[in-house]
């Protein structure tokens, strides 16, 4: 089936129009070497009930989380969404409508994301941020550019506690402008940024990376490392993955960042397989204009009354061209929105309530085996196991528990499992959690 | 019609969707959140619910009627496919999932890879980059690592002045130098123009064909091998694919790298400017070179396969905008070969049909047979301080979308018209009516449309003071 609304009287009337006899002369300008000559080696169309059978009898090949006692986060979490949400946000006006280049016909979609930038930086405690990246890491990679571009440098400090698949990215983005990355390790007994070695690597450094909590659920000495950093004049940018724990944990502006970036996907966006998601990307009003991406702004229309409009579009691909701050076009608009109306169902009051509850959660296993590092964590750590790490996730997938093994990213980490806690889980699930891992720990 | 900021609105109590939690004094208190979170609204679900429906109204989007952007392909987006993207089994599956837990999911990505091979005549496509210009910066990284290998230091990339303003820019970012070619007095590219860069500095020239001014660059195959002879490649920017699909393919113009737009061609919607998706398809030579992971099909098995050391990485966490992916998925199934096809006849019927309806009224700078898009100009307009931009919002009075203004920008006062396969006759000769009706207008008394528009939300925007002002938060 398809969705071609013209008759086959309608399409013969405008062949007649055009002085054309068949639809294909409309290809006449194409050269004959390189039309095809045959049909495209795909199935036959099938309409909605085949599809729908087709798709169904597919999914029988799949599990989801919920066939799990689920406690596998690693940069991608299980989290509640409110029904509210799904509804609102699955408007056709926000769904199919394109990048609001006519504000007119947008208001819409602008307020929506004015609010998003607003709302945003309160809970990062930043003063500007733009409309999304396409994920956490990408918005990480455009940070690094970014820190690169103001302070004019070309050395940038990595923390191995970043989430690897975030490294792999910046690696990838780093070749093309000649950026050099240098890593630096973890305490082995604290999980966190070793600061010996960070303060030894830190000549000539625009910025150093880091997440927080960082890939092991370890919280980061924020103060100290923002003396560190900004005693050597390098920009410090913390990624934030699981951004619910910044309802209890001290956000980027309250250790001075210069860049904050990370993922929102914990707001609403739902697991998806991880994507789409969206990342953020935050930072002082000073550096406004060297911000990649879209920014709403607020102003008013002939008739002076308040009106949404996109700003500083001198700074993007399709005004400066070869001289964009960056090539992002499309980005992640519908998933910010969301984040939106998450935040604003939520407000304060859940926010804090779903961060205490996943902390607690994860304080019950805390207190019956303690953790891999000796460090405080939010809703995520490693627990040390007896039996090699992925032999004790097959034991307990036998359960039907789901864990992560990190030593697939981390050889050293061959002991250890990743226990991540949301509200999903029930204090059952974890005393089974709990029950079945004894043997292991 | 006008919706107050959500900032505006007198705080009252936040629905509970959690039993209320009390701070924990466990949790160490230097580390603890000082600022208050006093910023967010307080409001209850209903409030909350009717503040984003009266905001959604605001917009206008493809079901509510017609949307002629150019080059934006804004055809109908199928509910089948929203309704299936939605479903449990699609939605609460975690990336690290055990390989042996998702084999729906690969095996549905494995064989939307392989559609877009045969849809397109490439040879591997990766499903990883989130958005066209993603797409773009991908395939320059690949084209930087092949070239890298062959120990060749080559660093120009050649764009046509009628380019999407991301080619450009992605080159630029995958740390090429760029060059911009004027296009030839055809509207296409000027082979007198690239000849001088045709040397062992030319990495890759970006074509979009059909190009933006909707035309087919007809001297493709002589373009291809222009650039394979001196070892250049050829890079192929998808967006305008949807009138060519089960015509021509990029493969056999002899592109050896292209990026797909699924939120255009392929019907995932545009979410207001997104989430997107942008996959890379290659040629044999360059398939080693394809972020990882790559998704394989081996003894009745699918899996992720991360070896491949001459990849370029990950240019993304995980493995790409997964619901979007879907939504292509279906669409490709739904319409199947002959649908496709289809597609590319009836977007191509429809743009032709209203370049002529339109040819008598309006001036058409490149006037010929087009494909999916065709540029108008209203330059004849400007002795009446007529601009693009005023017809645009007096078309906003009459109840559709603008199409494209000012782009591309080797068109003076453009307007770019792409009506895409979903539209009806009805409404092809409404929009010839309403441009007929809009210019009249201008030349009779031209402050209507300098006033324009009277029937929208608001009246026109003043995006230059948005950006003098630059209030970006509450």
């Amino acid at each position: 089936m398809d969705y071609i609304p013209l008759s086959e009287e309608d399409i013969r009337f405008i062949l007649g129009t055009l002085g054309l006899e068949d639809i294909g002369e409309l290809f006449s300008d194409i050269p004959e070497e390189v039309k095809l000559k045959r049909d495209l080696n795909l199935h036959r169309g099938i309409n909605e009930v085949e599809l729908i059978r087709t798709i169904e009898d597919l999914s029988r090949l799949n599990r989801t989380t919920s066939d799990y006692l689920w406690f596998a986060g690693g940069g991608c979490y299980r989290h509640f969404i409110p029904q509210a949400l799904n509804e609102v946000s699955h408007r056709q006006e926000f769904y199919t409508s394109y990048t609001p280049y006519q504000p007119e016909l947008s208001q819409g979609t602008l307020q929506s994301l004015f609010e998003y930038q607003t709302m945003l930086c309160s809970l990062l405690d930043m003063e500007v941020t733009n409309d999304s990246m396409y994920d956490g890491a990408t918005a990480t990679a455009e940070a690094m550019f970014m820190a690169c571009d103001i302070n004019k440098k070309h050395k940038v400090l990595v923390a191995r506690s970043l989430h690897p698949e975030y490294r792999s990215v910046l690696n990838t983005y780093a070749v093309s402008r000649d950026i050099v990355i240098e890593e630096v390790p973890f305490n082995p007994s604290t999980g966190r940024v070793d600061d010996i070695i960070l303060e030894r690597k830190l000549d000539g450094v625009s910025c150093f990376i880091f997440q927080n909590p960082n890939f092991f659920g370890v919280i980061e000495d924020t103060e100290l490392l923002k003396e560190i950093v900004h005693s050597k004049d390098s920009f410090l940018v913390p990624v934030i993955v699981e951004p619910l724990s910044l309802a209890i944990l001290s956000p980027p502006g309250e250790y001075e960042a210069d860049i904050a970036c990370g993922e929102l996907q914990s707001f609403g966006l739902g697991m998806r397989f991880g994507g789409p998601t969206a990342g953020f990307l935050a930072t002082k009003k000073i550096y406004i204009r060297r911000l990649p991406g879209r920014i709403v702004g607020l102003t008013n229309d002939l008739n002076g009354k308040p009106a949404y409009a996109f700003v500083l579009q001198t700074r993007e691909q399709h005004i400066r061209r070869a001289s964009a701050t960056s090539n992002i076009c499309s980005n992640e608009a519908l998933c910010a929105i969301k984040v939106a109306i998450y935040l604003s169902l939520m407000g304060e009051k859940n926010l804090k309530s779903l961060a205490w509850r996943n902390y607690n959660l994860a304080l019950m296993v805390y207190n019956e085996f303690g953790s891999y590092f000796n460090s405080p964590f939010f809703n995520e750590f490693l627990v040390r196991t007896r039996v090699p790490a992925s032999e004790v996730k097959s034991l307990l997938k036998k359960k039907r528990i789901m864990v992560l093994d990190p030593s697939r990213w981390y050889e050293e980490l061959h002991d250890a499992i990743l226990l991540t806690f949301t509200e999903m889980n029930t204090e059952l699930e974890v005393r089974s959690l709990v029950e079945e891992l004894k043997p292991y720990v | 019609m006008y919706e107050p900021s959500i900032f505006e609105k007198r705080p009252g109590r936040s629905t509970e969707y959690i039993e209320e939690v009390e701070t924990n004094p466990s949790f160490p208190i230097t580390l603890k959140r000082r600022t208050s979170l006093d910023g967010l609204p307080k409001l209850g679900e209903s409030e909350v619910v009717r503040h984003f429906i009266n905001l959604s109204r605001l917009n206008y989007c493809v079901d509510n009627g017609f949307y002629p952007l150019g080059s934006c392909t804004m055809k109908y987006n199928p509910k089948v496919s929203e309704f299936l993207a939605e479903r449990d089994y699609f939605l609460d599956i975690h990336p690290y999932m055990d390989e042996e837990d998702v084999q729906g999911t690969l095996k549905l990505l494995y064989e939307l890879e392989s559609a877009l091979n045969e849809i397109t005549g490439m040879d591997a496509f990766t499903l990883q980059p989130a958005a066209g210009a993603h797409g773009e910066l991908t395939g320059l990284l690949i084209a930087r690592s092949y070239f890298r290998e062959k120990k060749e230091n080559r660093r120009i990339v050649i764009v046509p002045d009628s380019a999407h303003g991301t080619n450009p820019a992605s080159a630029k970012m995958a740390g090429f130098d760029v060059i911009e070619v004027k296009s030839s007095n055809k509207g296409l590219v000027s082979l007198s123009e690239i000849k001088p860069f045709l040397n062992e500095n030319l990495a890759v020239i970006m074509l979009t064909n059909p190009n933006t001014l909707g035309l087919f660059e007809e001297d493709i195959l002589e373009i291809a091998e222009l650039v394979h002879n001196v070892g250049g490649l050829l890079y192929y920017d998808g967006a305008n694919l949807n009138s060519i699909m089960g015509i021509a393919r990029p493969g056999d113009m002899k592109f050896d790298i292209i990026h797909l737009n699924l939120h255009k061609t392929f019907s995932a919607p545009h979410g207001g400017g997104g989430p997107g998706s942008g996959p890379v398809g290659v040629k044999k030579e360059l398939v080693d070179f394809l972020p990882i992971p790559r998704i394989v099909f081996k003894d009745g098995r699918y899996s992720f396969d991360y070896n491949h050391p001459r990849s370029i990485g990950k240019v993304k966490c995980f493995y790409g905008n997964f619901s979007v992916l879907i939504k292509a998925y279906f669409y490709i199934r739904l319409l199947g070969k002959e649908g496709l096809k289809r597609v590319g006849e009836i977007s191509t019927l429809n743009a032709n049909y209203l370049q002529k309806r339109l040819g008598d009224i309006i001036d058409i700078p490149y006037k010929r047979l087009c494909k999916h898009e065709f540029v108008a100009s209203v330059k004849f307009l400007k002795p009446y301080g007529i601009r693009a931009l005023d017809i645009a919002k007096r078309i906003i009075d009459k109840g559709v979308h603008p199409p494209t203004v000012y782009f591309p920008l080797i068109v003076e006062e453009a307007l770019m018209i792409e009506p895409t396969e979903t539209e009806t006759l009805e409404s092809l000769d409404r929009f010839v009516e309403i441009i007929k009706e809009v210019i009249e207008e201008g030349k009779r008394n031209p402050e209507v449309l300098k006033e324009a528009p009277v029937n929208a939300p608001i009246r026109r925007v003043d995006e230059a003071k948005a950006s003098r002002d630059l209030r970006v938060i509450w």
